[in-house]
């Protein structure tokens, strides 16, 4: 936490535009700049399967001309000033962030609002875009790790689940979202009620929220319940897998010299009462030190690979919880019988007090880091909106780890890892039979 | 960035040391004056190799020791290895200061070399080699930079050649370890939330005893001069054409270097550092030129902040099946039009701008600061750090014209092509 007042509800300014935008400002005055982030309704989960990629090429667009402003004109306001904009969407938000030095606030506000209500996508950017995100998708079809994790997640979730689509849309759906369907899009997935906006750094609640009702509160629509849509899609593709595990495909990829693979179950919702048991337990399996207890054995002791990790994500949904590394080939079958291993341990044994020290240890003092630039404070503001964790939790944070015991994450992996029923996709260089 | 005080133990082992109380951290780097510079033919890698060595044992560490204790004090690690230098760095809350202090004397004078760490660490080198060999601008950099230096060691790259990894003997690598890892051959970078005098103790008490050795002569290694244009062609399976274009430029010590790094800020956007960073800027000439225009999917640009003369790179990352020739042409044009007129003062007044921006909030954190310092003293000197901004707004838009004049020309010049090959699928 930053020194001085802890980021809590006498810190953190919280207010609601007329609209129903949601302002979060911290104030860090120690710091010459300013970082925006927020997220809104406009993810990929509202897109229809056909259309896979149009959240994050509208997310794209929204820089490339509005009613006032061309795309240079939008470009240079910025780039004079060194600050930095950015549009995304990822599965379940839409999202924007910007960083400037903190005299330029309004222009990162400005022009995030202008983005957001008045673009209009001419048909010659949405062009030039969509020939960008065919260049980004196939470097993802060329490259071992993204195809493999594309493919596991396709494989978890079905094809028909945004959950196991790619954000950044296939080739074939891609070449075919038109102008028109972004323009569509925009209307009726951009809802102002459903946008959060957090702001640190050297400025004061009061002048932010002025900024952000000058350029944001008069917004109406045009999307009007998009966050409702967006809940009820989240609620209806939560289905948590199609398979039930005992699923393997291998991918091969021409020039490749190493096989990376992703093998994984289906994991936790954030808030989940297994959440935390989950998170520790693959930071124990998996990240602590140099990849847990699988880097331990897949890196340290056999030598096999340069990356040997898991990961646990969660969101709204059910998300996965995967086991990926790097191999020879040749190493593939020792590779994952290890990391099997490994899971099976987790599953049978409870961690040793050491290991579960240490992640608690971890998890609680990795908080100044994680807050030490503006960007991880909005981050962390983001993530307790949205999960509506309350502004007091970085206070009542290190008692909830604390009381995770060892049994806890034992029965988290118990209930969720299976080294007999599990998804695995590699891709690289041909496989020896 | 001021208020950087500096010390040299009595061993040799300078410190740079910079207080930010702002947040209860603390940033500890630790640098070797060794890198892929100082690689004799058939140990290429020899540095990265060692720098891997020195996670694994001393006689009071494990291997993972290391990852685990920051980790479990909630702090963050890594290490890094690049042509000039091999870094080392732990950030830790500030109460912390005494681990990094104690994993980096341990390590600076008594890692083990087990043969069979090494022998393990062989194959997982090889590993991040393979990964590495997945993505194309890997495989066009490697060859790119075989042929811009036929004799100096930055051609043949960080992470070495598969051959000399796997000839490597245990013995020739310790003994890169013993010749480098001296105190009086390191430079020891603090940033945070701590107290110069009992830093300057705690440093005292940790390295003191570490006595200080004599070096390898300074490697004499000159790149000849090139006199014509050479080109470079990586067929291969992939999945777009990649065009790079190298021009040999000097060292950062070199009085031209802030004229470069305006031209090169004019092309893509300032660099927030050595690592890159800061993003493409959108309003930038070859952003403009090739992807505002829809010529080409990306482009971006690299500055060699190094200790000899080094490369200025122009990448162009085509879209699946572009024609390549028109996009070799542009490039030339670009080039030319920064030969044959200066920039637009506003023009060049903008890049600064940014530069001065993106620095302030690049520089936000201990880390970075401590990167930062160290990184301007491996290829010169730390009061570079001091005076970076100033020299770029001094720099004048026919100091630009001059230094592309000058160093952007045919003779200096290596064009790499990766064309893809092949079925993509197997």
């Amino acid at each position: 936490m930053t020194r001085g007042p802890a980021l809590g509800p006498e810190t953190v300014a919280r207010s609601t535009l007329a609209n129903g935008m949601v302002l979060l400002v911290y104030p860090n005055p120690s710091s010459p700049s300013v970082a925006v982030a927020a997220q809104h309704a406009a993810g990929a989960i509202l897109e229809s399967e056909d259309d896979c990629g149009l959240a994050g090429l509208t997310a794209d667009g929204l820089n490339r001309g509005t009613a006032t402003r061309s795309f240079m004109e939008f470009s240079a306001e910025l780039d004079d000033v060194g600050a930095s904009l950015n549009f995304g969407a990822g599965i379940e938000h839409g999202s924007f962030s910007g960083r400037a030095l903190a005299e330029d606030l309004d222009v990162l506000l400005r022009l995030a609002a202008d983005g957001l209500r008045n673009s209009v996508f001419p048909d010659d950017e949405v062009e030039r875009l969509r020939d960008q995100a065919l260049t980004g998708i196939a470097h993802v079809e060329n490259n071992p790790g993204a195809l493999a994790d594309r493919r596991f997640r396709e494989l978890l979730f079905g094809r028909d689940n945004p959950y196991g689509r790619p954000d950044e849309g296939y080739a074939e759906t891609m070449r075919a979202l038109t102008p028109t369907a972004v323009r569509d899009f925009h209307a009726e997935a951009f809802d102002p009620a459903s946008i959060v906006l957090a702001v640190v750094g050297a400025v004061t609640p009061d002048a932010v929220r002025d900024l952000a009702a000058r350029y944001f509160e008069d917004w109406q629509g045009p999307g009007t319940g998009a966050a409702e849509r967006q809940r009820d899609a989240i609620r209806a593709f939560d289905t948590g897998t199609t398979t039930a595990g005992g699923v393997r495909e291998d991918l091969s990829l021409a020039g490749k010299t190493q096989t990376e693979f992703t093998l994984g179950w289906p994991g936790v919702r954030r808030l989940d009462s297994a959440y935390f048991p989950v998170m520790m337990g693959n930071y124990i399996l998996g990240q602590l030190g140099l990849g847990g207890r699988i880097g331990a054995n897949v890196r340290d002791a056999q030598g096999l690979a340069y990356h040997a990790t898991s990961h646990a994500e969660a969101a709204h949904a059910r998300m996965p919880w995967t086991i990926r590394a790097g191999v020879n080939p040749v190493n593939v079958p020792k590779a994952v019988t290890s990391g099997l291993a490994e899971a099976r341990r987790l599953m049978d044994e409870p961690p040793t007090d050491e290991e579960l020290r240490l992640t608690k240890q971890a998890m609680i003092g990795s908080l100044p880091l994680r807050l030490e630039r503006n960007g991880g404070i909005a981050g962390m503001l983001l993530t307790i909106e949205n999960f509506g964790l309350g502004l007091d939790y970085l206070m009542r944070y290190p008692d909830i780890v604390e009381a995770v015991m060892a049994e806890d994450v034992q029965q988290a992996a118990a209930r969720l890892l299976d080294p007999e029923a599990y998804t695995l996709v590699t891709a690289g260089p041909e496989l020896p039979a | 960035m001021d208020d950087v005080a500096e010390h040299t133990l009595s061993n040799g082992l300078q410190v740079l040391l910079r207080e930010s109380h702002a947040v209860p951290l603390v940033s500890f780097v630790m640098w070797y004056r060794v890198g892929a510079r100082n690689e004799p033919p058939g140990m290429s890698g020899a540095s990265h190799w060692v720098e891997h060595m020195l996670f694994k044992r001393t006689e009071t560490l494990n291997p993972g020791d290391i990852g685990r204790l920051v980790n479990g004090v909630g702090g963050t690690w890594n290490g890094f290895t690049t042509e000039d230098t091999t870094a080392y760095f732990e950030t830790v809350p500030s109460q912390h200061l005494d681990l990094p202090l104690r994993i980096e004397s341990d390590r600076m004078a008594n890692a083990v070399f087990d043969p069979d760490d090494v022998a393990s660490e062989r194959t997982v080198i090889i590993s991040e080699r393979e990964g590495h060999e997945a993505e194309p601008m890997f495989l066009l950099a490697e060859a790119l930079e075989a042929a811009a230096f036929t004799t100096h060691p930055y051609g043949h790259g960080v992470i070495g050649s598969k051959a000399d990894l796997n000839r490597m003997t245990r013995d020739e690598l310790y003994e890169h370890y013993q010749d480098y890892y001296a105190p009086n051959n390191a430079l020891a970078v603090i940033a945070g939330d701590v107290a110069e005098a009992d830093v300057l103790e705690r440093m005292e008490a940790a390295f003191g005893h570490i006595p200080a050795r004599t070096l390898p002569p300074p490697l004499d290694v000159r790149e000849p001069e090139q006199t014509s244009p050479r080109e470079v062609d990586v067929r291969h399976p992939g999945p777009f054409p990649i065009l790079t274009v190298g021009h040999r430029i000097p060292e950062f010590a070199h009085p031209d270097f802030p004229a470069l790094l305006a031209l090169d800020a004019l092309l893509s956007g300032p660099k927030s550092g050595p690592f890159g960073g800061g993003g493409i800027v959108r309003t930038s000439r070859l952003y403009r030129r090739f992807v505002a225009s829809g010529m080409a999917a990306a482009v971006g640009t690299d500055v060699g902040f190094n200790i000899d003369p080094t490369l200025h790179r122009i990448t162009v990352v085509l879209k699946p099946n572009g024609d390549r020739e028109p996009i070799a042409e542009a490039v030339e044009e670009v080039i030319q039009d920064l030969h044959d007129a200066p920039p637009k003062e506003a023009e060049l007044a903008r890049a600064v701008r940014q530069a001065r921006a993106k620095q302030a909030i690049g520089l936000e954190g201990v880390t970075a600061q401590a990167m930062w310092l160290g990184f301007l003293d491996i290829a010169h000197t730390w009061r570079a750090a001091q005076t970076f901004t100033d020299r770029l707004t001094e720099v004048l838009p026919q100091d630009v014209q001059r230094a592309a004049q000058t160093y952007l020309r045919p003779e200096r010049r290596t064009t790499g092509w990766f064309i893809p090959e092949g079925p993509a699928r197997a």
